[in-house]
């Protein structure tokens, strides 16, 4: 070979030859640097280490094969064969595959993605829609034949107003990931549903991969309706359950989730209905309560006084004192129009009603006016009880008592007025006493009206009055 | 008759949440002692009355599992559940 001279083209076929005979399906790690991509999906790249470089391609075939980004200072394991770049005559390694070194190319790949989206800002919190609160059209995303829509409808069944669209899907292998994209596309323009579920059930990482493809993810941040993901299991985080408005840990708890937030809109209108008629019901036995307690108090008025402690006692306590004065002209009056309004709303509400509602709705206002009359007839009686709980009878039974000038029915309040000789009467629980004012006396905590009459002196009214 | 009456339901404007919170705010409004007895008829009348609306929202739809084809139109769909 010494003596021979090379043709440059023959030299590179010779060592060319060589070379593919001796480095064919090799293996090389390093790191990689300098990557770029031609127009034609064929990738360029170096592997190098401290001290050497490799100059290596991977052809557009090979290069679609890669689940990960390449990316420069990635430790990579190639494989490949070495040949001669002839124009140049550099030789190069044709990868024909890239593990990554660390972790599997799935995993690598999946943790670019979940990077490359975040940062842009496709996981978001702003981003993420609340569920409607009626999720009552519901579509789905899922394999036709897969144990995970069994799994979802069975729960989704059992409620009686939950329609369901399925848009059935590959979801795993080869297209897989186109079908659930389209499927999620067509679904969110079909205008069927208030939410869609995408859905599959546990599997290996590979078997999950159309849910961390890239346009699965578009397809969901996309979808004019809010998106819940349930894929997997529990552990299983893939890069659509990052994107979804809601992430579930299972397809039936997908299913789940939009069980309970119908059923929590539902709860919460029959509340508020329940709460209507009580609170209205509460307020008619409260106005009949005030007209019989102002009705109770004529009769009150028969015992001296009566009236007179029961405001003192009640005025902390109640509303009663203003009440009484104003509801015995009014209430009667407005109890009248309540009433007849009250005959007026079935009418009002078939006015505007629904057949069915009505019919339940008429009855249940017949029996409400019903129900009231009933009510403010135990309301008066209530009433009268706990203003029998006020008597003067009771306050007297706790050592209080009523004092009048005699021949008087208002009780003394002002020591001042009084005048040495002058009888008074006395009411304690046990009967009466009629006493003689010996002398009045100001001390200091009066009310001081007639303070500068007479000197201060010990003794008091009840002590030192003589009995009769 | 269940058509129009779906039809009816579907073209409410307002929203069933907002619906929903003008139902509460009157209830809330009940829940004052201090409201007077005619407006809380009133009230009571509003209330019921948006209550029937929501109540009619959620029974908009009948239990039913289609299935989505290609050209956007559905058909039912028969699934073994047990």
């Amino acid at each position: 070979m010494r003596d021979r001279v090379w043709t440059v083209a023959a030299l590179i076929s010779e060592v060319n030859a060589l070379l593919e005979s001796g480095f064919s399906g090799i293996s090389v790690e390093g790191e990689v640097t300098g990557v770029s991509q031609s127009a034609r999906g064929h990738l360029y790249f170096s592997l190098k280490d401290g001290e050497a470089q490799l100059d290596c391609v991977a052809w557009a075939s090979a290069a679609r094969k890669l689940r990960f980004d390449l990316e420069d200072g990635l430790a990579v394991e190639a494989k490949g064969s070495l040949t001669v770049y002839r124009a140049r005559g550099r030789f190069q390694l044709v990868v024909t595959k890239i593990e990554p070194q660390g972790m599997g190319a799935l995993q690598l790949a999946f943790e670019q993605m979940k990077r490359r989206l975040e940062a842009e800002g496709l996981f978001a919190v702003d981003r993420k829609r609340p569920l409607p609160a009626v999720p009552q059209r519901i579509g789905i995303v899922t394999s036709a034949s897969g144990a995970a829509l069994r799994d979802m409808l069975k729960v989704l069944r059992r409620h009686p107003n939950i329609e369901v669209v399925v848009a059935p899907a590959t979801v795993q292998g080869k297209g897989a990931a186109e079908e659930v994209a389209s499927a999620l596309v067509r679904l969110g323009a079909s205008n069927l549903v208030d939410v869609v579920i995408v859905g599959r059930g546990g599997g290996s990482l590979e078997d999950l991969w159309a849910f961390n493809e890239e346009q699965v993810a578009r397809a969901i941040a996309t979808c004019p309706v809010p998106v819940v993901s349930g894929i997997g299991h529990e552990v299983d985080f893939t890069i659509s359950d990052f994107t979804a408005d809601i992430r579930a840990a299972t397809p039936t708890h997908a299913a789940e989730i939009l069980v309970a937030q119908l059923e929590e809109s539902e709860g919460r209108v029959e509340d508020a209905r329940a709460r209507l008629g009580w609170e209205l019901r509460r307020h008619l036995q409260d106005a009949r309560a005030r007209l019989a307690a102002a009705r109770g108090s004529a009769g009150l008025a028969r015992v001296p006084h009566r009236v007179e402690v029961a405001k003192l006692r009640l005025a902390a306590a109640d509303r009663l004192p203003i009440l009484l004065e104003e509801l015995s002209r009014t209430a009667g009056h407005r109890l009248l129009r309540a009433e007849a309004a009250l005959r007026r709303l079935p009418g009002l509400i078939a006015a505007g009603g629904h057949r069915r509602l009505m019919d339940s709705r008429t009855e249940q206002l017949a029996t409400l006016i019903r129900g009231h009359v009933d009510q403010a007839r135990t309301a008066v009686v209530s009433r009268e009880r706990a203003l029998q709980h006020l008597s003067p009878r009771r306050v007297l039974e706790r050592g209080y008592s009523i004092t009048t000038l005699d021949g008087r029915t208002d009780p003394l309040k002002d020591a001042g007025r009084l005048r040495g000789g002058e009888a008074l009467v006395t009411t304690l629980a046990e009967g009466t006493v009629r006493s003689l004012v010996v002398k009045r006396r100001d001390d200091a905590g009066s009310t001081g009206r007639r303070s500068s009459t007479g000197p201060s002196k010990q003794g008091s009214l009840f002590d030192d009055g003589g009995s009769q | 008759v269940t058509k129009t009456a779906k039809t009816a339901a579907v073209k409410t404007d307002e929203r069933f949440e907002d619906q929903l919170e003008r139902l509460e705010e009157i209830v809330g409004r009940l829940e004052d002692d201090t409201v007077g007895l005619e407006e809380a008829l009133d009230l009571f009348e509003q209330g019921m009355s948006l209550a029937g609306k929501c109540r009619s929202r959620l029974e908009r739809v009948e239990q039913r599992v289609s299935k989505l084809l290609e050209a956007g139109t559905t058909e039912e769909m028969e699934i073994e559940t047990s």
